[in-house]
């Protein structure tokens, strides 16, 4: 079973963030949210689009803008705790404040769960009403606090402020703790903070939440290369255990630097990683030297890439078709009836979703729909792990004007959004 | 109100005085029924005199009643008397209600009761007064003067309440005080002042029933009003009530007044008093209760008794269990003072016997000497007691394990005399060795470590304080197995005594070293033959219940602590579960009977032979499951699997009780580390039942040979990480936390430390084998877990748990097991993103 459910999951989602929302009329008004497109997620919030959380629906707030982002989730669910520990700090086992609690009520699963699992049913009824109507500083605080705690601090997360204003809230509050960020989480400052001297600031600025890619467009590069130096019929060898590698057998890590050939065992590159960062009791690395070319490399990119590679078929040979016939399509993607792989509910909220990337959409071709817009994969992929589902989601009428070729209804990100809405 | 109505029982309780019989019946419905109604309409009826009387005699109220009496016995006691007596009446609640019914009863008792009751009285004024008792002076000075403070404390309380209690003769009671003595009028007066004062003190009584708190006083006080309203009746009602009241210069019938207070209290006291020593205070006062009723002696010695106790308390802890316990020691041994030494009763317990027949005769004096714990503290000194008492609350088990530190040298100890006692002592009967054993146990362990041993109890209810001790030190494994090897180890060369032909010989089935090989006890006969030639290796063969009368069995299993089954093959079955989980499975039984039925046994045996080689698990997971599978009582009992010792699922320690069960995984730890010795040739015995091979057979084979098969890596299917999960009956749930909790604390506590738990995860996720794909040509392989985390894929906890408790743990020859929330906390302590499944799902 779970070879049917959890195994053949989607591919780590090409972007999934959350974010902390802040009405621009009542700049006391926050909201905290995920979702795996913020562009389209504002536009929800903001009316545009249908699909906003109600708590930001009343017109005296809007329009909201996202101050912050955090981003980084390597699944749903990781964002989802995130954001349910984030919304509820004093419930979060993360929070160092329980942390104790937690353990001496070792293995009481009751309690546990309510750390982080967003449950859908007992979380609402629980925390319903319930909104601390918390400052921006007390939320700032709390990022700060889980970015550290035992269980978030190894994601590999980045933070990306908006706004100057937020921004300098942060570093008066970085300055006040006297622990300090693990040294992976970045800090992205965006919009008009000023521009600060951060070595990858530059590439990855995007100015406006709307420019954010929430799609593998940036991988595509990387997936395309890693798919034909896989393709290599010859002789392939682990760069680490010189072993033999059957690309379709063995899970394959590639480095990402467009420039280095270099490919692995999954278990071997780790291995080899955590063993040079001293960290032999980790599971997971965080980010590593090639062994080939030595250039530091994300574990989380390749972590992407190999999953779209190994089970996001479909996506990767649309990016590799795309690869092929460049990026002009004729925009506008009409209604879909071809049954996809995967859920047609998926599919149809995939669709939807498409248009408001404007990217391009085949007509008829299912893979050409799915890979145009990556964030209907995210949720089709979390939806087997996800512990909140929302029923929304299967019970969203399918004729929904699919016929539209701008989104119209998205889904809800966050099943917390409506009953969380802050400030 | 309940204390009230005790209280009169108390003092008269017809139980012990046959004579006062007849009376109580009638006091109790009064008592019941209302106390103020029947005053009213009661009294007047009684002596008309007295109605008209009242008036001018209130005004004494208690006081010069009281000031009376004292004066007429003795001149000397007045003032302290009367400062005594005036609270007593005040804070008994129940006096002036018992007293108004005894009243209108009297006539009809008066005769027989009169004399007793006027002794009793007498008796009690004794102890009022401190000079004219001839008995017990020392103590009774203290007591006295302790009762004097309290009077005082409680005379300046007192008037408020009067006041505010009594609405009619306010006027009256709140002016006589103040001249109590001058008045010692004349008997008319006296009496009429009697009943104003039990008028009054009802109505204080029932106000003060609110905010009550028990006095230290009590108890005597209230025997007092009885006597005073007895000895009324016994005169011609009223009128001698007064007059006759006092020392009567009789002796005290000590045994009388024992025996009611005795009596009285009944069941509900004596919960509440548990260990006088606990209460050095109370103790005190107990003592002069004693020292003016009882024989000097007695007295005495249980004031040495108290003050010993004081001293022993404050080294020892005290448990609750050993607090309860140690009224049944109490009661068959000699009274207090072995009460007082409970932890020494191990030793008394030998003892126990003879002192048994010894408290019978003394009885009543014995009742005398526990008489003390009925008297009730007044809160500051029970406050006082209560900083003072040395009290731990926590499992017994607990406690325990702190205080024996040095476990493992005792327990080398304990085999290490085990084995010699074991040769000496091979030939007497279970029991006599039992005994024996007991007390040479106890001198090992009189240590506060044997707190258990004072609740174990012997079938026949007596102590046997033996079982602990085996909990703790005996080889884990089997007692009698350890037993047999043993003498041939040794070279000493007696062969084990199997022959004790006796079944009960093989009751006492516990662990400790002295008793192990009593059950092999009962097949000896039978296969005399052959234990005589393969004695000096013989495994005690599993005793053959089947040749057992029902009687037998049912005894046999009494003696495993579970209740008689009905059905014989029940019985069996049961029994030979037992003995096979005293005697470890995977060793001897299994040997034994795969090699007498190779057929039936074939599965099982090879499973074991296979597993065990490689490491010990396997057999021991097969022993646990058919201690799971077992039917019936076993098989709840067993199912609490303990921790990773299955193998030695000891039933008959189970049944000790679960705390013990971290000094069981202890023993069973050290022993497997210390024992390698067991490579053991099995003795056959005529043993002609398939013992639970069965169910070996139909169980144990899916998961032995999962494993065989892992070893081998020659998993010809890819084998799904959770594919087994469905299959293992010990599919890890939520219930098991606890068990993991207690495995866990054991781990930490076991001589010999286990890797880190988290640490084996960690490594089981690394040694999982990567699954070969074959089935799904272009579909990928399943990744392994390892690979899934890399990948960032949500873990779903319980898929994973029951991996790791299926196979993965049992890759790095991990027993224990461990719940989601553990590999949850586990998962985020590394970062891994984990998930529940949602509920949806699982519907």
């Amino acid at each position: 079973m779970e070879d049917a459910e959890v195994d053949p999951t989607k591919p780590i989602p090409a972007f999934y963030c959350c974010y902390l929302l802040r009405s621009t009329k009542q700049r006391t008004s926050l909201y905290i949210g995920s979702t795996p497109h913020p562009a389209r997620r504002l536009a929800q919030h903001n009316g545009d689009s249908k699909g906003g959380a109600r708590k930001t629906a009343k017109d005296d707030k809007r329009p909201w803008e996202m101050v912050l982002l955090v981003e980084g989730f390597t699944s749903r669910v990781a964002a989802l705790q995130f954001e349910w520990a984030w919304q509820n700090p004093k419930m979060s086992s993360q929070h160092p404040a329980n942390r104790h609690q937690l353990e001496l009520g070792a293995g009481d699963e009751a309690q546990g769960s309510s750390g982080t699992q967003p449950n859908a049913e007992t979380g609402k009824a629980k925390h319903r009403g319930r909104g601390s109507r918390r400052s921006l500083k007390a939320h700032l605080e709390d990022l700060h606090l889980f970015l550290r705690s035992t269980y978030f601090s190894k994601w590999p997360l980045k933070v990306r402020f908006f706004n100057a204003d937020v921004y300098q809230l942060w570093t008066s509050w970085c300055d006040r703790v006297d622990s300090l960020l693990p040294d992976h989480v970045r800090i992205i400052l965006d919009g008009d903070c000023p521009k600060d001297h951060l070595p990858w600031e530059d590439d990855s600025r995007v100015q406006r939440v709307d420019h954010i890619k929430a799609d593998y467009s940036h991988i595509h590069d990387y997936v395309e290369k890693s798919h034909f130096l896989l393709d290599d019929p010859s002789d392939l060898r682990c760069k680490v255990c010189q072993a033999r590698i059957i690309p379709s057998e063995d899970l394959v890590v590639v480095c990402p630097q467009a420039n280095c050939y270099c490919i692995s065992h999954l278990l071997c590159l780790s291995s080899r990683i955590l063993d040079s960062a001293r960290e032999p009791d980790q599971l997971v690395p965080i980010d590593g030297n090639c062994p080939l070319c030595d250039k530091v490399i994300q574990w989380s990119t390749m972590m992407q890439e190999l999953s779209l590679r190994s089970r996001g078929c479909n996506e990767s040979r649309k990016i590799l078709r795309k690869a092929k016939k460049g990026r002009g399509r004729t925009p506008g993607a009409i209604h879909e009836t071809s049954a996809a792989d995967r859920g047609s509910a998926v599919e149809e909220a995939g669709t939807r979703a498409a248009g408001v990337e404007s990217s391009t959409v085949g007509v008829s071709d299912s893979f050409d729909m799915n890979c145009s817009d990556d964030a209907s994969l995210d949720e089709n992929w979390t939806e087997s792990l996800d512990i909140d589902i929302e029923p929304d989601l299967l019970d969203r009428p399918r004729t929904h004007n699919t016929g539209t070729s701008r989104v119209e209804i998205v889904i809800d990100d966050s099943d917390c959004d409506e009953m969380e809405e802050l400030g | 109100m309940a204390t009230t109505t005790e209280v009169w029982i108390l003092s008269s309780s017809p139980e012990h005085n046959p004579v006062r019989t007849p009376a109580p019946p009638a006091y109790d419905p009064e008592k019941l029924f209302g106390l103020s109604p029947i005053d009213t309409s009661i009294t007047p009826l009684q002596s008309p005199s007295e109605l008209f009387q009242p008036p001018t005699h209130s005004r004494f109220f208690k006081v010069g009643k009281q000031a009376d009496e004292p004066g007429r016995k003795k001149v000397n006691k007045t003032p302290n008397t009367s400062t005594n007596d005036e609270p007593v009446v005040l804070t008994v609640d129940g006096e002036p209600v018992a007293d108004k019914p005894r009243r209108r009863g009297r006539p009809k008792k008066a005769p027989t009761k009169a004399p007793e009751e006027s002794e009793t009285v007498a008796s009690k004024k004794k102890a009022a007064s401190k000079k004219s008792t001839t008995g017990a002076p020392k103590k009774r000075t203290e007591t006295t003067t302790k009762r004097t403070t309290s009077a005082n404390r409680t005379i300046s309380g007192r008037v408020a309440k009067a006041g505010s209690s009594q609405p009619k003769e306010a006027k009256e009671q709140d002016k006589p005080p103040s001249t109590p003595r001058a008045s010692s009028a004349p008997k008319d007066t006296k009496e009429a002042l009697d009943w104003e004062q039990d008028g009054l003190q009802l109505e204080q009584a029932m106000t003060r029933r609110l905010d009550w708190t028990p006095t230290q006083n009590k108890t005597k006080r209230i025997i007092e009003l009885d006597g005073r309203s007895r000895s009324d009746d016994n005169g011609s009602g009223f009128g001698n009530l007064l007059s006759e009241y006092g020392f009567s210069g009789t002796a005290t019938p000590t045994s009388d007044y024992v025996a009611s207070e005795n009596g009285g209290p009944t069941k509900r006291r004596r919960i509440e008093l548990v260990d006088p020593g606990i209460y050095p205070a109370t103790k005190q006062s107990a003592v002069d209760v004693n020292g003016k009723d009882n024989t000097e002696d007695e007295s005495h010695h249980s004031t040495s008794d108290a003050q010993k106790k004081p001293k022993k308390r404050a080294t020892k802890f005290t448990t609750l269990t050993a607090r309860v316990t140690a009224k049944y020691i109490n009661e068959s041994a000699e009274s207090s003072s072995i009460v007082d030494k409970e932890t020494v009763a191990i030793e008394g317990n030998s003892t126990t016997k003879s002192r048994g027949s010894r408290s019978k005769k003394k009885g009543q004096q014995s009742l005398k000497s526990r008489e003390p714990e009925f008297v009730v503290l007044s809160p500051e000194e029970a406050a006082k007691s209560f900083e003072n008492q040395e009290l731990i609350f926590g499992t017994c088990s607990q406690l325990e394990r702190e205080d024996s530190p040095a476990t493992i040298r005792e327990l080398q100890a304990a085999i290490h005399e085990s084995e010699q006692s074991m040769v000496s002592d091979a030939n007497r009967r279970p029991y006599q060795k039992l005994s024996k054993g007991t007390s040479s146990a106890v001198s090992r362990f009189t240590g506060s470590g044997n707190l258990w041993s004072v609740a174990s109890r012997d079938v026949d209810g007596s102590l046997m304080q033996v079982e602990v001790v085996d909990l703790v030190d005996s080889p884990d494994r089997s007692g009698p197995v350890a037993l047999g090897e043993q003498p041939s180890n040794d070279s000493r060369g007696s062969p084990i005594q199997n022959d004790t032909p006796e079944p009960e010989a093989t009751s006492t089935i516990s662990n400790d070293p002295s008793i192990l090989f009593t059950q092999t006890t009962q097949t000896e006969n039978k296969r005399a033959e052959n234990a005589t030639s393969q004695v000096s290796k013989s495994h005690t063969p599993m005793p053959q219940y089947s040749g057992f009368t029902d009687a037998q069995l049912s005894k046999q299993i009494a003696k495993y602590g579970f209740k008689p089954l009905k059905g014989r093959k029940k019985m069996i079955e049961l029994l030979q579960k037992c003995w096979e989980s005293q005697n470890g499975t995977s060793s001897g039984p299994t040997d034994e009977t795969a090699q007498q039925h190779p057929s039936a046994n074939s599965v099982s045996e090879s499973v074991s032979s296979q597993s065990k080689p490689s490491n010990t698990t396997t057999g021991r997971r097969t022993a646990r499951k058919t201690n799971t599978n077992s039917k019936g009582k076993p098989q709840s009992r067993a199912s609490k699997p303990t921790a990773e010792d299955s193998t030695a699922v000891d039933t008959s320690r189970e049944r000790t009780s679960l705390p013990p069960s971290t000094s069981l995984d202890k023993a069973t730890r050290t022993t497997i580390g210390q024992t390698p010795r067991k490579t053991p040739t099995f003795s056959f015995a005529d043993v002609e039942e398939i013992e639970d091979s069965e169910d070996e057979a139909i169980l144990s084979p899916s998961r032995p040979q999962n494993r065989f098969l892992q070893h081998t890596t020659t998993i010809p299917n890819p084998s799904l990480p959770t594919s087994h999960a469905p299959s293992t009956p010990t599919r890890l749930t939520s219930k098991n936390i606890s068990t993991h909790v207690t495995a866990t604390s054991t781990t930490t506590e076991t001589p010999l430390p286990l890797p880190n738990l988290s640490n084996q995860i960690a490594a089981a996720i690394r040694a999982q084998p990567q699954s070969t794909t074959s089935s799904k040509p272009h579909k990928r392989r399943i990744p392994t877990w390892h690979e899934k985390i890399l990948m960032y894929d949500p873990i779903p906890l319980e898929d994973f748990t029951t991996w790791l408790n299926t196979e993965g743990l049992s890759l790095v020859n991990e027993n224990r097991e461990v719940n989601a929330g553990f590999v949850r906390r586990w998962c985020e302590s590394k970062g891994i993103c984990c998930c529940y499944r949602p509920k949806k799902k699982e519907n």
